[in-house]
């Protein structure tokens, strides 16, 4: 921070005393009439909707009718991009009357209302009213909803000579302290958080929605009973552009683009490892439609980067119950899911190899008694060999290559009893320990590492992007990758521990990644 | 009444706009809130959390000090609770700082006093009601000289800070410690807008003298060891009361600097007036208001008489309980 801060902090009060937004609608009847048609159909099919036939129909037009909405693309791009989706969509019904005789109509008519888009490709107002409204200002931004559509943006601001007017941002951008001359929303209000009107950072703000979305902007109260100023209170003013009174959709549900859980179920139920192999894990969903599965063990933690501490505390290590939407995870990208090992294994040096061969030899045989003689079984063995705490979750959990080994020898002890290797416990427990604070050192190490980097990087274009890279190592061929956290799933999944921090697409018809 | 206090902007000298002065109102104003059997809690929601809360406690913290003809006696009950042998510093009126231990307590004509040895054969008898503040407690043991201290010059007054205080109140403010109020937020944050954050004041004969907010709010860990302080400055992520001297029954406000802090902690520091600073663009911003909005039902049925013009896009509540 520096001493204008204080200026900026005034600028922010003075400059909003009177905000005035403006909702302009955009109309486009082509575009209207597939949209409508879309949720029409979405409404007809009502559960039937999240049967596979009518998911994988659905998804990419509900991509495109919500990209459209939300940013403006190429002319190239949209023509692409929309052609695909039609010869998939005309091809996906081919047995539809066969099939769903009732929907099936209704179904093709979608698919010609896009044909219809498709053949008018190059009007688009959307586009038109963005050009007008910046055109005559010295400076706007535009706040695009998904930072995945922001590099495609830039690219039309170029083309259409906007670029030294002209300044992209993503919402989250909008919570520094900066003021603006002009901003210009893509999309309705409820796309956006609410401090962006309760908390303008410009005192001319527009709104630029197509008719068929509805958009109520209201302002309430945040406090049950808000003190009564002795002053005059600022003023915002709403104008809008008239109306249309035809159907509308409601701008949440086309947020609502795939039903992810429903996406994951369907993935992990393909999941052929065996039970032992399985530990729970909670699903976090990432900006461009990723997931990555996050360890739900008692005690396991994972690397973020929260953006509103402090510093000094933006690099944490946190259980999956605290990960929120706006932070970001670290997930390893290339070089396999576990950036912690490779780190280790070089404080490890020469003993790594020989150490790593000791652990895996007495999962591997743990394993194999579990395999003749069943959870269950095994942990009462253990318990009779001096376990305190055998039980089948500790028993999964030691087998598990997530796991080192026991946190006290004397269950040690117990497994290497269990497998005949008594003689060589205290050699195997040598090892053990050695591993443990190889991955102990390694966490401080990659911390520290990551801390630097994040201290250095451009923290503006991270909020932008929603991801971000980052190199461990300078021998390490993989890296980690900072990816924007959208959303948490409430209820954890079984899933085979390989899966762990691999960073899954759930759609691969997404719409630019 | 609050001082004209100026900041520049390339190097021209502003006023301190209403924002700014909103802020130091609720402090200054809460300063003369009394806490009995009820305390006053006050929540803001702000575009932006900036200064906020380092302009509330400076405007309680100075107009506290200013008026303050009070006797201290938590901290006198404190000292009395000490053992013989304790080492303390002891500030003079010089603004000299010495060193001692406790060698005993004694009365005198109604009067309690503490008897602190400066040297091996020199005992002082320092008044307590007058003098607490300026007894503070030695983190380390102390070796006394056998003979003479010469003092330690604690601190020479900046023109900032004597344009502020009163000459006859100048000395007791900066040899003299207390806890009138913390601030639990973003530490750095915090001590770059206290601390690195000029602002001036304007001298008799018109010269712009500069200083910042901590030569008014003194805040402990931001001023070194063994210097006074008038406040304390809390990250919101290492809140452990334990940890700190601070409690309950040492300081008359606390400022909630963000969501966090409060949520985390919201349920210490029961005794003393609170006031919260949200930050609308904050992560946890809905999570802290739902949390007041449910401590609101607690209230009391006795108003906060506040007169304060609101700035745009702030919005405020104000309400007692019980303590």
């Amino acid at each position: 921070m520096n001493s204008s801060d204080f200026h900026n902090v005034s600028r922010l009060y003075t400059s909003t005393k009177d905000v005035e937004i403006t909702q302009h609608y955009v109309a486009n009847a082509i575009l209207r009439e597939f949209c409508i048609q879309l949720y029409s159909l979405e409404n007809t099919l009502g559960e039937s909707a999240e049967q596979d036939y009518w998911r994988d129909f659905l998804i990419p037009l509900k991509r495109i009718r919500f990209g459209l909405s939300a940013a403006i693309f190429t002319t190239d791009y949209r023509s692409s991009r929309i052609g695909d989706v039609l010869q998939g969509s005309k091809q996906h019904l081919k047995h539809c009357e066969k099939l769903y005789p009732n929907e099936a109509n209704l179904a093709f008519s979608v698919v010609s209302y896009l044909q219809n888009v498709y053949d008018q490709v190059s009007d688009d107002p959307l586009k038109d009213r963005l050009y007008q409204l910046s055109e005559a200002c010295d400076s706007t931004v535009w706040v695009i909803k998904e930072s995945r559509f922001i590099p495609d943006v830039e690219l039309n601001i170029d083309q259409l000579g906007l670029e030294n007017k002209v300044t992209v941002l993503h919402p989250r951008q909008l919570r520094q302290l900066k003021m603006y001359p002009r901003i210009i929303f893509i999309g309705p209000s409820r796309w956006f958080p609410d401090s962006a009107f309760t908390a303008p950072r410009s005192a001319d703000m527009h709104l630029v929605i197509y008719d068929w979305i509805s958009d109520r902007l209201q302002f309430s109260n945040v406090f049950d009973q808000p003190f009564k100023s002795s002053g005059r209170s600022n003023k915002t003013t709403i104008r809008r552009d008239k109306i249309s009174n035809e159907t509308s959709i409601d701008p949440e549900k086309m947020l609502i683009l795939t039903n992810k859980l429903a996406t994951i179920q369907s993935k992990i139920s393909q999941d052929q490892s065996s039970d032992y192999d399985k530990i729970d894990a909670v699903s976090v969903f990432l900006e461009r439609d990723w997931v990555v599965f996050v360890d739900a063990t008692e005690n396991a933690k994972t690397l973020i980067i929260d953006l509103e501490q402090e510093t000094e505390e933006r690099i944490q290590r946190i259980p999956v119950a605290e990960i929120h939407p706006g932070s970001f995870i670290l997930v390893r990208t290339g070089g396999g899911a576990d950036y912690i090992l490779p780190v280790a294994d070089r404080i490890l040096g020469n003993e790594a190899q020989k150490a790593r061969k000791f652990q895996r030899n007495w999962k591997q045989l743990l394993r194999q008694y579990v395999d003749r003689h069943n959870l269950f079984e095994t942990s009462i063995e253990l318990i009779d060999l001096g376990s305190d705490i055998a039980n089948e979750i500790n028993l999964r959990n030691w087998m598990s290559p997530r796991s080192i080994s026991t946190r006290n020898y004397k269950d040690f002890l117990a497994i290497m009893s269990l497998i005949h290797l008594e003689a060589n416990a205290e050699q195997y427990w040598s090892y053990m320990k050695k591993i443990n604070n190889a991955h102990r050192r390694a966490g401080y190490e990659i911390r520290d590492l990551l801390l630097e980097q994040v201290r250095d990087a451009d923290i503006d274009l991270l909020q932008k992007q929603g991801k971000m890279d980052f190199k461990l190592d300078e021998g390490d061929e993989g890296g980690i990758t900072a990816f924007r956290v959208e959303s948490v799933a409430t209820e954890t999944v079984a899933i085979s521990y390989s899966q762990i921090g691999q960073p899954i697409e759930l759609d691969t018809t997404v719409w630019r990644e | 009444m609050l001082p004209e206090l100026y900041y520049k902007y390339m190097n021209e000298p502003n006023v301190l706009p209403d924002w700014a002065y909103f802020f130091l109102q609720i402090g200054s104003q809460m300063a003369s809130e009394q806490i009995q059997d009820e305390r006053c809690v006050i929540a803001i929601a702000v575009p932006s959390r900036h200064f906020a809360a380092a302009l509330i406690a400076f405007g309680y913290v100075y107009e506290r000090v200013r008026g303050s003809n009070c006797v201290d006696q938590t901290r006198i009950d404190m000292l009395l609770n000490q053992d013989i042998g304790t080492p303390v510093y002891v500030r003079s009126n010089d603004g000299k700082k010495y060193k001692g231990t406790i060698e005993g307590f004694s009365t005198m004509m109604g009067k309690s006093y503490i008897d602190i040895r400066t040297t091996g054969n020199q005992v002082r008898s320092v008044p307590l009601e007058s003098h607490a503040s300026r007894i503070t407690i030695a983190e380390r043991d102390i070796s006394l000289p056998k003979y003479k201290q010469t003092g330690q010059q604690a601190e020479i007054p900046t023109p900032f800070l004597n344009s502020l205080i009163k000459e006859s109140q100048i000395i007791d403010y900066i040899v003299g410690s207390s806890y009138e109020s913390a601030i639990i937020g973003n530490r750095s944050q915090l001590q770059q807008e206290i601390c690195d954050e000029p602002f001036y004041v304007k001298s008799q004969n018109n010269r712009f003298l500069q200083g910042n907010l901590q030569e008014i709010l003194r805040m402990r860990s931001f001023s070194g060891l063994n210097k006074s302080y008038k406040s304390e400055c809390i990250s919101s992520n290492s809140i452990d009361n334990k940890q700190t001297d601070i409690s309950d029954h040492n300081i008359s406000l606390v400022v909630f600097d963000g969501a966090v802090g409060f949520i985390k902690s919201n349920h210490l520091w029961l005794q003393c007036h609170q006031i919260v600073v949200l930050d609308r663009c904050e992560r946890q911003f809905p999570d802290a208001v739902q949390l007041i909005n449910d401590n609101y039902a607690y209230r009391t049925e006795s108003d906060v008489n506040l007169k304060l013009k609101i700035p745009p896009h702030i919005e405020m509540m104000a309400y007692r309980e019980l303590v």
